[in-house]
């Protein structure tokens, strides 16, 4: 078990393109971190580097006290799940549990003891002498995991287990793996796309966007206090609302304004903003926060909207109404909003961020 | 019952096709069979019943395993073969190996130059590499005319596993190198074992190549036959019972050959281990 420590860690191809600009990050001993961020941001190029799949083209990557940067993967002491899964097809699940500790030339009782141990955690006691083609898509990925987990390594590297799981095995899986992780408190890097794993699996979440860090944090704070505009879209599903518009003084209090709405910004806020008094800035409010009043009684900071499309959840209603932009909000299942009729939005403005629009830090964080 | 009756219908109409193709294939080859077991009087006669009629014999088998030139002449041909695909797998595997993991364009270089032998007519350098083997002292040896089959298998054989190695994914061997293997026992114990059916259809095929091979054999052959320079000799003497018998006994074992190694030659090889 070890600390991992990427210091100014940089990829670039001999092409010229530099995939990852230069990334510290650290990942404690025995800490589940998720490197997350669209396709193309470089989390898998991270992650292979950190086994050595990949050349680090400079910067320094440690795991414990060791510089590994010159390392082979085997001389690593790293163990990585596939996304393809990456099984050998022509070695039952014993043997393709017990390869890298004959590679590494263990005991035969000690082998025999550790890939028994694995098939007990993982379920897959039955399935031992079968090859990998007689397994089911979720056997196999227990497979992989237990290959990795019979190592004993000081990392596990998951680069996107899951994505070829159907929807309820990936559930499954997701509960299984973090079972696995906090039971054996190996550290553990874990690259995904889906930003709902992320935030259920994650004791700390890396959010990536073109080979750079936007954010490092645990899952609630990165969902409360985003750090730019780009974690605050990435991270919940509806994404936060983004809005444009300037900011005035209105009496004593800045207000927000556009062409549609003039919303208050509420005293706690107002300090980090006077100096954008009179400059455009983004507003970001997400869809939990804005409520749709149909009575008109609502009297502050209310933006009237056109309906447009309703999405019916069971346990929420996601209401797309038009106000300049598309406005989302998350309300009630029996809200009574009709598509093509007005509606008032409440603006829950304890709850907005505001960001800069060309940089887009979030400017409320202080 | 009517889907019953059905199912009856196709399972007819399947094995006459079967049938019909099997016909198509097998009549030269029973041809050949019965020309080996004519009597020479009744192939003469001019309204003859080929392939079921009177006038069998087995004269020209007796003929062609006493002769004392059959031994020599199939052992020949075995042991040139077998060491042929020994010696092209070997030699190919690791080349085909790392010209399968180079980049596209080098790739494409690659794979064009191997053919490069074989862009000019067989005849057209038979001729100038047995004069040059026989300057080596190669002319009527063993290990010349493996040399020169060699040249004419190679590049099949690696453009073949080029394919096979292709379609290994990268990551069965970067598990394989995190899991502690290094490149040699990755490719050992991950990417040879995996590719066997497409080593054994290449296998197959220059084993075949070799043992039906006729120009490099005659150009480099001078005291001892293989079998099919020994068919020719008979049908050049206006031998063709002789000759029937022989191209019989060549074409025995391509069959056993081709029935062993299909076994492997069943798809998904790699089914299971990846997604």
């Amino acid at each position: 078990m070890a600390r991992v420590l990427l210091q100014k860690i940089r990829k670039k191809y001999t092409n010229g393109f530099e995939a990852v600009h230069g990334i510290d990050l650290e990942v404690a001993d025995g800490e589940f971190m998720v490197l997350v961020g669209p396709s193309g941001c470089a989390k898998s190029t991270t992650l292979r580097m950190v086994a050595g799949l990949e050349d680090i083209s400079s910067g320094d990557l440690l795991i414990g006290e060791r510089r590994v940067n010159d390392l082979s993967p085997s001389d690593r002491n790293i163990a990585m799940v596939f996304q393809d899964y990456a099984l050998y097809p022509h070695m039952s699940v014993y043997e393709n549990m017990a390869y890298g500790l004959r590679i590494r030339k263990y005991k035969r009782e000690e082998i025999d003891r550790r890939v028994k141990k694995a098939a007990g955690i993982l379920g897959l006691e039955e399935q031992l002498e079968r090859k990998p083609k007689a397994l089911s898509g979720g056997q196999r990925q227990r497979v992989a995991v237990g290959r990795a987990i019979v190592r004993e390594p000081d990392v596990f590297l998951f680069d996107e287990p899951l994505s070829n799981l159907d929807a309820k095995l990936r559930v499954h899986m997701r509960a299984e793996i973090i079972r696995i992780q906090k039971a054996l408190g190996t550290t553990m890097i874990y690259v995904t796309h889906d930003q709902v794993e992320a935030m259920t699996m994650g004791d700390r979440i890396c959010v990536l966007n073109s080979g750079r860090i936007m954010q490092v944090a645990a899952p609630l704070e990165l969902y409360d206090f985003p750090a730019n505009r780009f974690v605050a879209t990435f991270i919940g599903s509806p994404a936060m609302n983004i809005i444009r518009g300037q900011l005035k003084k209105d009496g004593n209090n800045l207000a927000f304004m556009n062409q549609t709405m003039k919303l208050t910004v509420p005293p706690g806020k107002s300090g980090f903003l006077e100096s954008y008094n009179g400059k455009e800035i983004d507003l970001g409010l997400r869809p939990e926060h804005i409520s749709i009043d149909m009575s008109g009684k609502a009297a502050a900071d209310v933006v009237t909207g056109e309906v447009g499309i309703i999405e019916l959840m069971g346990n929420e209603k996601i209401i797309h109404a038009v106000a300049g932009d598309t406005i989302i909000c998350r309300t009630d299942p029996h809200c009574r909003a009709e598509k093509g009729r007005p509606a008032g939005m409440v603006f829950n403005m304890d709850k907005a961020h505001f960001f800069d629009p060309e940089s887009g830090m979030n400017l409320t964080l202080g | 019952m009517q889907g019953n009756r059905r199912g009856i219908w196709k399972l007819i109409l399947l094995y006459l096709s079967l049938g019909m193709v099997s016909l198509i294939i097998l009549y030269p080859i029973l041809l050949m069979l019965r020309i080996s077991l004519i009597s020479p009087e009744e192939f003469f006669r001019p309204d003859k019943a080929l392939l079921i009629g009177p006038g069998w014999t087995l004269e020209h088998w007796k003929g062609v395993f006493g002769s004392g030139l059959l031994w020599p002449a199939l052992y020949k041909s075995l042991y040139i073969a077998t060491v042929t695909t020994v010696m092209a797998v070997l030699l190919a595997a690791p080349a085909a190996y790392v010209i399968s993991r180079t980049g596209r364009r080098w790739k494409y270089i690659l794979i064009m130059s191997l053919f490069i032998s074989r862009m000019f007519p067989e005849v057209g350098i038979a001729l100038p590499v047995s004069v040059r083997f026989l300057s080596w002292n190669l002319v009527d040896t063993y290990l010349g005319i493996v040399l020169a089959h060699l040249i004419k298998v190679l590049p099949y054989v690696a453009w073949i596993l080029v394919g096979t190695f292709e379609a290994i994914p990268r990551s069965l061997e970067e598990a394989s190198f995190v899991d502690g293997a290094g490149k040699l026992a990755t490719l050992r114990r991950i990417v040879f074992p995996v590719s066997m059916p497409g080593i054994a259809v290449a296998a197959m095929l220059v084993w075949l190549e070799s043992w039906n091979e006729f120009t490099y054999a005659l150009y480099l052959t001078v005291s001892e036959n293989t079998l099919p320079l020994q068919t020719y000799y008979y049908l050049n003497r206006g031998g063709i019972f002789n000759s029937a018998a022989y191209a019989t006994i060549i074409t025995v074992p391509v069959i056993v050959m081709t029935f062993i190694l299909q076994r492997h030659l069943k798809a998904g090889m790699l089914a299971g281990g990846v997604k």
